[in-house]
């Protein structure tokens, strides 16, 4: 393990020395700004804004990073031929892709309790109380990007970063919208589509099983259920696309 | 290994590397077009020493270098590591250097040292490496981003990077390319440095003189095959292009017109001969004739001119 460590590390540090890493801060910045302007103009609603506002954010930062950050970090160690020094030594494919999925993982933790942590302070500052319900969705966000980040290292894998990055947006927004899905072909009677809705119910991630935002703001309560739902479904998927990935990875060469 | 068993291994010739019908064939998916990148290549290499590839550009060097450390996987034949070990644990022994190398620009040198080692299971102190680095003069540079090292700085970190796991055979990829002649001249001594203690090297150069001056033995690769293999001095030795024979103390030369290039310069006579058979017959003749032998030189084709008869032929 100390082998996936190393490039965990590696990786974790290449992406904090990263531009773009830099670039969404300055971006978090002054999203974190501009909540100014949104908090004052809904008077008697403070409380719920700014806990969805932050709830919010927090999930489009790891899903950027995920996008920006995460689908380069395999394509680039073969484009800058850094990967030669890599594989030459006693590394296994697997060893590479868990590094770089745990690195990129490094990252987006860290990222994540950066903002939380933040959103705290916002929280007092502007509420006076810290509504510490909030961690929920903490819990949830880390097994929600623990899979998008699996879902992002597998498509690059076989695709350029662009097309992966377009692609993880993809599967995170139908997956989010998945059990709405066969619902779809219900109301449009349109029946040719089941085939391909079914498709995508099965063979997508159904990212709504970490959806508790709503619960989270209106403190509504979150079954313990959908708590080990998220775990394992997160777990499993994850483990599945890393396996795939590897073999992937085991048929490359490096000319 | 156990001292025993070194005893029992000395004096036995342990092949490092043996390639036996090795074919690599580089096919698009989506395009009928295949290249040849190697077409049934032959080589062994045997532990401790200095093998120089050579070859013309898309000859196959990289090609066959990037096969044995697993880059590249074989379309036919068998590469054979250490006897036969696995493919992990022939890594484990084995350290690489690409062609212009790359490393990870935003580390400094002895954190890609320090990352390098962790990849091995090592957890070397600073100090151990800060050593490795003075070795091949980059101590200074140590805490400087890679983003900002040369190209010969990356050469040196580069082959410091392939000693890092302490292995038993290096795979330099042109490791001379590109440096300037000091540079060239410090990679080399540091080549024959490992090699001294006891590391098998592999290495492709195009650079004939560099393989001439480091190398025990050189193969040389065309079209994906080997052409010729053997030891430097007897793929020159028997190649003896012409001798020249430097004497003085005679007056009447012209009998020697008939053997080769006669100049005379003072009381000094220059002969060139390409007959080499008639040597010795010449060098009595001119001693009973009064002259006084000065020197016998064999003048023998360079390894450059012997590859690129090789290439011709």
């Amino acid at each position: 393990m100390s082998r996936v460590f190393a490039i965990a590390s590696n990786t974790f540090r290449e992406s904090i020395r990263d531009k773009i890493l830099l670039s969404l801060a300055v971006l978090g910045f002054l999203l974190i700004a501009a909540s100014k302007v949104f908090v004052p103009i809904s008077i008697g609603q403070q409380a719920k804004v700014i806990k969805d506002f932050g709830v919010g954010l927090i999930e489009i930062f790891s899903l950027l990073i995920v996008v920006l950050i995460g689908t380069r970090i395999l394509y680039q160690e073969i484009e800058r031929k850094t990967i030669y020094s890599i594989i030459s030594k006693p590394v296994t494919e697997l060893d590479f892709v868990l590094g770089k999925f745990l690195g990129l993982y490094y990252l987006i933790i860290v990222i994540q309790l950066i903002l939380f942590s933040i959103f705290i302070l916002f929280m007092k500052f502007y509420l006076g109380t810290i509504d510490w319900f909030l961690l929920n969705a903490l819990y949830f966000y880390l097994f929600e990007f623990l899979l998008l980040d699996a879902v992002a290292v597998f498509l690059s894998c076989f695709t350029t970063p662009i097309t992966a990055g377009i692609l993880t947006l993809l599967v995170f927004f139908v997956g989010q919208l998945s059990h709405y899905l066969k619902d779809l072909v219900v109301v449009t009677g349109v029946s040719e589509l089941s085939v391909l809705v079914n498709f995508l119910y099965f063979a997508l991630p159904n990212f709504s099983v970490f959806n508790v935002k709503a619960n989270v703001v209106y403190h509504l309560p979150i079954s313990v259920n959908s708590y080990f739902l998220a775990f394992s479904y997160s777990i499993l998927y994850t483990l599945i696309l890393l396996i795939i990935s590897s073999l992937l990875y085991s048929l490359k060469e490096y000319q | 290994m156990s001292n025993l068993w070194q005893e029992d291994c000395r004096g036995l010739e342990m092949k490092v590397i043996e390639i036996k019908n090795l074919v690599k064939i580089y096919a698009s998916p989506f395009m009928r077009k295949k290249s040849i990148g190697l077409n049934g290549l032959n080589m062994e290499v045997e532990e401790g020493e200095i093998f120089g590839l050579l070859g013309p550009n898309g000859a196959g060097k990289t090609t066959a270098l990037k096969i044995i450390t697993h880059l590249l996987k074989p379309s036919g034949g068998s590469v054979t590591l250490f006897g036969g070990v696995g493919s992990l644990e022939a890594r484990k022994r084995m350290g690489f250097l690409p062609e212009n190398p790359t490393f990870y620009r935003h580390l400094t040198g002895m954190e890609l040292l320090q990352f390098y080692s962790r990849l091995y299971g090592k957890n070397p102190t600073r100090k151990e490496l800060e050593e490795k680095l003075k070795v091949v003069g980059l101590k200074d540079s140590q805490d400087r981003r890679i983003s900002g090292y040369s190209k010969g700085m990356l050469q040196r970190i580069g082959l410091i990077q392939t000693l890092i796991g302490d292995p038993d055979l290096l795979v330099l990829d042109e490791p001379l390319s590109g440096l300037d002649p000091v540079g060239r001249r410090e990679m080399k001594d540091l080549i024959r440095k490992v090699n001294m203690e006891g590391k098998t090297v592999l290495f492709s150069s195009h650079i004939l003189s560099d393989v001439e001056a480091i190398c025990n033995r050189v193969g040389i690769i065309v079209d994906g095959k080997m052409k010729k293999v053997g030891h430097i001095g007897e793929i020159l030795k028997s190649e003896i292009r012409y001798i020249d024979i430097e004497f003085e103390g005679m007056e009447e030369i012209d009998w020697l017109n008939e053997y080769g290039d006669l100049k005379k310069e003072g009381k000094v006579i220059y002969l060139r001969t390409k007959d080499t058979e008639k040597k010795d017959k010449v060098l009595k003749e001119i001693s009973r004739r009064g002259g006084r032998i000065i020197s016998v030189v064999p003048q023998r084709q360079s390894l450059e001119e012997h590859f690129i008869r090789t290439l011709n032929e």
